[in-house]
């Protein structure tokens, strides 16, 4: 697996090494020949809708380096969550104007996507820059590689114990007995794909004694569960929750780098299995504007875009972006804290939505929710 | 001649009303239905017709476990908001208690803000660590309750919904005839007693109106069963149905469907019960043809205690709820860890105003509220005057169909409205503007404006429209001349709650709202999914202070006042 990435890696350094590519309007160097023609028909195009989980400020740094390299296209994004998809399809159904291009996370819902033909099947000039697990699909790209972390409140979790592996979680709790019942917290993973998908993912990854499902139950006394990660973190503030397991690192990395709350909480990665949660993104097969979706898509996995994306807490997908290139951890500065071994990547196959499926019901087995 | 002409535009007119009320109501109501006939999402071609999707709500024990705990929520809720809703409203129109115009703003308060701020003000001030609760708890010692159970989510929803009873009521309440309280005490009745045997049986419609609006919106919550019920393993009707309908792997739109029409019955049984309970209204009529000057009850020696006992109230479970969130706005975090002057800050609202799309969304939010809340006060007054006040055949179903918006979770509201679009031609012009929102929010909200002006209506006595009409005034004339102008007060109330209502709404607006059609409510949920409760909260303030400035220019411009 590391092999392969530091492959593309070395790869992508060489295309971003390549000088004077990003000149305006101009394809890079190492780009196809007839990548111009796809610059030109985008000239033509009306303006590029594009449905995604990101919010405006997400999209920002992003959209203002498209937007200098290609001044002509006007890029609209709806921020869209849990009707997304349902949202596509009634417009579709009904020939109203809809999205010209995706961006979001699940994989049940990706594999029916693709399965019902609306992906555009695009090879990417990045696409040898990315590793495997990043392009499950033809025309489906890794946008960003998402980690579970564990958050924990300093005040709380007495003289510097660190929440840095779940085994330290479940001793923490143990330790604390009756005084710890309700001060933990996770992700509701019996209520939808969406949270069942966290934890299919820690059973990919997790390499630690037992399995994944004992330690949930050995937890659950001690645990209320959230459907929201800003209520998880609001919570870790006020002390009502004296630690966040396999919570989402979007949410935490912007609010803990600065400020009250980066003297009251502490995070870190799972050393006994660190779960990554892939975001993809693809041009949908019915866009109005498809060479400008594919011109955005190009730039979202070119290094620049890959870092623009990641000012607002997404970890990109590439391996050639060097710690302190971005202002969180790299992929690189994961692998490199928790070891190879301990990582899982949920990749979009038919395999792992089943177990997602599994995944929601053993959750509620064992919590007995 | 002249009384002929008069006569064929007022049924021009109310036909249109009827026609526009239905058409409205019905736009998406129909895609619904069909919708609860199929397996598979509309959207997916060759479903068949099938009533699997009810077949498989009969079977489903999870969903039976959460009718159980919504039904028991629904009335726990409703009977919280009914107690205080309308102890305020006798108090504050009835009786010399003092500040009392004060304890009827503040009673408002909770309907100014989304219930996702408000269940964030409930957690900081009422959770395990709500700086409420370890005041409390430093005081008295225990804590008796815990917020997240069935019992302190019913009363943080049913605080949520005082201000409409209380709205209601406190138009009625005003109105009664005070020789009718006279009466009871030359009689011999005392203050209480007055209240107790006159005052409340004569506001029957009004808490009618209100306690069944509620019920059918505790049922149709979310955020709040979401937040505080959720976290304890609690499953609702809409929490279920969203589950089931929108985020499973397969979405089984027909099943949110089915519970939809479920809920369309339930309430046309409510409006059925309704209308038996009111049985003759001629008996609510306390607006009739001879003045006089209303006299307020004298509490006497309680005056002093009971003001202070409800100011006490107020203070706890409003305005410290609704401070919560205030004070989150200005700061960067909210802890007992860490002193509040040191993390002052005004980056919540700086992360509003630095985008284009949600300033954006602040000025559509004016325009939709204003707008909308104009337009269908118009529409609901216009289709109350045609059900209760004209001879047009089958008027009285306006009065269900004025309903049964409630009954639809908003979500559906806009999916159905999408399918319309495509159905009906001409209203694809809309889409993706603000207008094809107001539209919805309007249908949305159609049952709050038109309990605000029925029970109103219901205490004019018809002589007034038999007198204008031996006077040769034709019914435009008496609704115009007569009537209007004595439904002031019911009109500004139900303009101002389509308003905080409009400033409020996301659930209607997820499948309509475009780039350049944006509103708080989705910039709301932009910043609730990517956890920054911060800016949520300072969303909310804008929202309070979008409502204060309203109220503030109605109150200079028109000099109207809503219930303080």
């Amino acid at each position: 697996m590391i092999r392969k990435l530091l492959t593309g890696a070395a790869l992508a350094f060489w295309i971003a090494a390549v000088p004077g590519a990003l000149a305006q309007g101009v394809a890079p160097a190492v780009y196809p020949a007839n990548y111009s023609e796809l610059v030109e028909a985008s000239k033509k195009e009306p303006s590029l809708l594009v449905y995604s989980v990101m919010a405006p400020f997400n999209w920002k740094p992003v959209l203002d380096g498209f937007q200098k390299k290609y001044p002509w296209i006007k890029v609209e994004t709806l921020d869209l969550a849990a009707q997304l998809w349902d949202r596509f399809y009634t417009e579709k159904a009904n020939n109203a104007r809809t999205a010209d291009m995706i961006a979001t996370l699940g994989v049940d819902r990706w594999i029916e996507f693709n399965g019902k033909g609306e992906v555009l099947a695009y090879k990417s000039p990045e696409d040898a820059a990315l590793p495997a697990w990043a392009k499950p699909m033809p025309g489906v790209y890794a946008l960003s590689a998402d980690p579970l972390i564990n958050v924990w409140n300093k005040r709380l979790v007495p003289d510097g114990k660190r929440m840095d592996t779940m085994k330290a979680v479940l001793d923490f709790a143990l330790e604390q007995g009756d005084k710890a019942k309700g001060k933990l917290t996770t992700f509701d993973g019996g209520v939808a794909p969406l949270f069942g998908a966290w934890f299919h993912g820690w059973s990919l990854a997790y390499r630690g004694e037992g399995d994944i499902w004992q330690i949930t139950g050995k937890l659950a006394p001690f645990s209320r569960y959230e459907r929201s990660g800003g209520a998880m973190l609001e919570k870790l503030l006020s002390g009502e929750y004296a630690v966040a397991y396999l919570t989402s690192a979007i949410t935490i990395y912007p609010k803990v780098a600065s400020g009250a709350a980066k003297s009251l909480l502490e995070w870190s990665f799972v050393k006994d299995g660190q779960p990554l949660f892939p975001r993809a993104m693809a041009v949908t097969k019915i866009a109005k504007a498809p060479a400008s979706a594919k011109l955005l898509l190009d730039h979202i996995l070119t290094k620049e875009g890959q870092i623009a994306f990641s000012q607002g807490g997404l970890t990109p997908v590439r391996m050639d972006i060097k710690a302190g290139e971005i202002p969180y951890p790299t992929l690189g500065e994961i692998y490199t804290a928790v070891g190879e071994k301990n990582i899982g990547v949920l990749e979009f196959s038919d395999k792992n939505a089943a177990e997602i499926l599994k995944a929601v019901g053993r959750f509620k087995e064992v919590t007995g929710r | 001649m002249h009384a002929r002409r008069s006569y064929v535009s007022a049924r021009a007119v109310q036909i249109l009303t009827y026609a526009l009320v239905g058409f409205l109501v019905l736009l998406p109501i129909v895609p619904i239905v069909l919708q609860s006939f199929r397996a598979t999402p509309l959207y997916d071609p060759g479903g068949a017709w099938t009533l699997s999707e009810y077949v498989a709500l009969w079977h489903d024990a999870t969903f039976w476990q959460a009718v159980r705990t919504t039904l028991i929520f629904g009335l726990l809720s409703t009977a919280i908001s009914l107690a205080i809703g309308l102890a305020a409203a006798i108090l504050v129109a009835r009786t010399d208690l003092p500040g009392r115009w004060l304890v009827g703003f503040i009673m408002l308060w909770p309907a100014f803000v989304s219930h996702l701020v408000l269940a964030l003000g409930w957690i900081t001030a009422f959770g395990p660590s709500g700086f409420a609760t370890l005041w409390l708890k430093e005081i008295v010692g225990e804590i008796p309750w815990t917020l997240y159970s069935l019992g302190g989510l019913s009363f943080a929803a049913g605080t949520s919904m005082a201000p409409l009873t209380y709205l209601y009521c406190i138009g009625a309440a005003r109105t009664i005839d005070s020789t009718l309280e006279s009466a009871a005490r030359i009689a011999g009745a005392g203050p209480i007693r007055a209240m107790w045997t006159v005052s409340l049986p004569m506001l029957r419609p009004a808490v009618l109106a209100s306690a069944i609006l509620n019920f059918v919106t505790s049922i149709e919550l979310l955020a709040l069963p979401l937040l505080l019920g959720s976290p304890s393993g609690m499953e609702f009707l809409t929490t279920f149905v969203y589950l089931r309908g929108f985020e499973a792997s397969t979405p089984r739109h027909g099943l949110v469907a089915a519970v939809a029409v479920v809920l369309l019955f339930a309430v046309t049984a409510l409006v059925l019960i309704q209308t038996k309970l009111l049985g003759d209204t001629r008996r609510f009529v306390t607006v009739g043809g001879k003045a006089t000057r209303p006299r307020l009850i004298s509490l006497g020696i309680w005056r002093y205690p009971i003001a202070i006992g409800f100011f006490a109230f107020e203070a706890l479970f409003i305005v410290a709820v609704l401070f919560a969130p205030v004070v989150r706005s200005f700061v960067d975090v909210l802890t007992p860890f860490v002193p509040i002057f040191d993390v002052l800050t005004l980056e919540n609202f700086q992360s509003i105003f630095g985008y284009d799309q949600f300033i954006r969304s602040i000025w559509n939010t004016v325009l939709v509220a204003l707008i909308g809340g104009f337009l269908g006060t118009c529409l609901i007054a216009a289709a109350a005057l045609v059900s209760l006040r004209s001879d047009l055949p089958g008027a009285a179903g306006l009065g269900f169909l004025a309903l049964y918006p409630r009954a639809v979770p908003g979500v559906l509201v806009g999916m159905g409205i999408v399918w319309a679009v495509a159905w009906v031609p001409g209203l694809s012009l809309l889409q993706n503007t603000i207008a094809i929102l107001i539209v919805a929010f309007i249908m949305r909200y159609l049952p709050i404006g038109w309990g605000a002006i029925q029970p109103a209506l219901l205490q004019i006595s018809p002589d007034h429209d038999r007198a204008a009409r031996s006077a040769g005034a034709g019914w435009l004339s008496v609704v115009t001349r007569v009537l209007l102008p004595q439904l002031r007060p019911a009109l500004g109330a139900c303009f101002m709650l389509l308003f905080v209502h409009f400033i409020k709404e996301y659930a209607a607006a997820v499948f309509l709202f475009a780039p350049g059609s944006e509103v708080i409510g989705t910039t709301m949920l932009t910043f609730w999914f990517k956890g920054d409760l911060g800016a949520v909260a300072a969303l909310g303030t804008l929202q309070i202070a979008m409502v204060l400035v309203f109220m503030t220019a109605y109150r200079l411009i028109a000099g109207g006042r809503f219930g303080g």
